[in-house]
């Protein structure tokens, strides 16, 4: 590529002192083309690094987006699932009280029929209290009745016990009846002449 | 005055172009050859460095100082930046000077000591200001440990190296060569003589503004060189005929008749064909009314056979066949 240096006829003059030193403008093309490289490489690494956190951002924000949505829907679900249990409970309820043993409504109508004038009921509650470990043959139930009756402790109680053997000669209670207990009678707060009571009826159903 | 560093005799070879150089150059890179004196510029951009390539440009211009012949350069080059574009150029210098010795004795050509105090004494060339170079003249090789008996001394003041290397840097030019345009040319004309199959001994002329470089090359040697005291600038220019040109040209031409004379009649031999480069292109009349006083045929060379022998072609738009022999002495840095 380049001629030779003693071609004939040929003499070079040129003084390489004063000459730019292209070595050194080489090297330094060299210097600089490393440190271009380095540069491009870090910058690439860079690039690559920067990219990858774009990526995990992006799918760090999909997925939260994506628990949001979950987490909205799950709190629905459990809020669905609350009323469900709290609707399911109240249909149970209702239900074991249909289903059970005691004909709610026959059972109702004898202890109102019974019902002395000066008792007042609040509320009845009819409950299935057999425990299955011990096996028995029927079904015990309880019957809890609030109230309240205007009359001192004395004739209170009285009336309570009347409506209790009252209770035991129904037609439709007399088989099924077995107990009557006066859980609470006291006095009402601020009213001298009224007791509030409750009375718990035991009924067994074979 | 400081000594320039590069002042001293060298003995044929001033620089050799380094092994790295050949390493950095681009396979693409470009060529720009230059030949660059008496305000005359002659430029040529190649496909490539060296070795077969294609030109794909020629350029002449013109300059009257060192600032113009930066701007020239850098015209031709299309180089604004402080970039360097390689080249080769070949140069003529203020002062430059061009010696033919012989001696009897071949071991004398290797004396040093000896050529030093020649140059000094004989030719009244002070070593230690000028760059001078030896080489043999019967091959244009640089002197070897086999020594000759023809000699050539060929230089310049080295101030004046000194300026045109900067003044080439200035202009954008990185010069892996820095020749001497005449004795480049020189080496052309015996290059082009061998391929044209010129058997005869040549005159080759070369006119400068102060004086004219005589020549005779023969078979791949320089018999015969002389400087005469004439120069273009001796020749009228403007409004003058050309009858009162060349009867200023009559000087010039007793003293090529009586050295022609005497040189065929020492070696027996008849010239037959005049070699003349003449720089300044609007005084080209002068090489025709030379050869017809002295007989002798004009070469007028075929550019474009010659350079294929160096497989360097003419690109496209690059006519070869209308190039005077000026332009010898830019193809000369082209073709070994």
């Amino acid at each position: 590529m380049s001629r030779s240096g003693n071609r004939r006829w040929h003499t070079n003059f040129r003084d390489v002192s004063k000459l730019p030193n292209l070595e050194e403008v080489k090297q330094q093309f060299m210097v600089s083309a490393i440190v271009l490289g380095l540069a491009l490489v870090l910058m690439g690494f860079y690039i690559m690094g920067k990219t990858e956190r774009i990526i995990v951002d992006e799918q760090i924000h999909s997925l939260e987006q994506t628990f949001a949505e979950k987490e909205a829907n799950n709190i629905a679900n459990i809020a669905a699932d609350a009323a469900f249990q709290e609707k399911s409970a109240f249909i149970q309820e209702i239900d074991d009280f249909y289903r059970s043993g005691v004909d709610p409504v026959a059972l109702f109508l004898a202890i109102s029929s019974k019902r002395p004038k000066d008792l007042v009921f609040e509320s009845f509650r009819l409950e299935n209290v057999s425990d299955a470990t011990l096996n028995e043959e029927g079904e015990l139930y309880e019957v809890s009745l609030d109230g309240f009756i205007r009359s001192g402790y004395d004739e209170a109680f009285q009336a309570v016990k009347v409506f209790g053997r009252q209770l035991e000669k129904d037609p439709y209670l007399e088989p099924i009846f077995r107990d009557l207990e006066v859980e609470k009678l006291t006095r009402g707060a601020g009213m001298s002449k009224m007791m509030t009571f409750t009375i718990v009826i035991k009924l067994e159903i074979s | 005055m400081p000594q320039p560093k590069s002042a001293g005799l060298f003995l044929g070879i001033c620089e050799t172009i380094t092994p790295y150089s050949s390493l950095i150059v681009s396979p693409l890179a470009k060529g720009y050859f230059f030949n660059i004196g008496e305000g005359s510029i002659l430029a040529a951009r190649t496909s490539r460095m060296g070795g077969a390539m294609t030109i794909e440009a020629l350029e002449s211009a013109q300059y009257n100082n060192a600032q113009e012949l930066k701007a020239a350069i850098r015209k031709i080059t299309g180089n604004r930046t402080t970039a360097l574009t390689r080249s080769y150029c070949a140069i003529q210098l203020d002062g430059q000077f061009f010696h033919h010795a012989t001696f009897e004795n071949p071991d004398k050509s290797r004396d040093v000591e000896f050529l030093q105090k020649y140059l000094k004494t004989d030719l009244r060339v002070d070593v230690d200001t000028n760059t001078v170079a030896a080489m043999n003249a019967m091959d244009g090789s640089p002197l070897g440990a086999m020594g000759t008996t023809e000699l050539l001394f060929l230089g310049a003041p080295s101030e004046a190296f000194g300026q045109m290397q900067d003044d080439l840097i200035d202009a954008g030019l990185y010069t892996e060569e820095l020749e001497m345009s005449i004795v480049s040319t020189l080496g052309g004309i015996l290059n082009y003589a061998a391929f044209a199959e010129m058997e005869r001994p040549i005159l080759v002329l070369a006119m400068h503004s102060k004086q004219t470089e005589f020549f005779i090359c023969h078979e791949g040697r320089l018999d015969l060189s002389k400087q005469i005291n004439f120069g273009f600038d001796q020749i009228p220019q403007g409004d003058v005929s050309q009858e009162d040109a060349i009867a200023a040209l009559e000087p010039l031409l007793k003293d090529l008749q009586s050295s022609t004379s005497f040189y065929e009649l020492k070696q027996g031999d008849m010239l037959r064909k005049l070699f003349f480069i003449n720089f300044p292109k609007q005084l080209e009349f002068v090489e025709q009314h030379l050869s017809d006083a002295l007989g002798l045929e004009l070469i007028k060379p075929n550019y474009e056979e010659w350079l294929a022998t160096c497989e360097i072609t003419p690109g496209k738009g690059v006519d070869m066949a209308g190039l005077g022999s000026r332009w010898l002495s830019l193809f000369s840095l082209m073709c070994d």
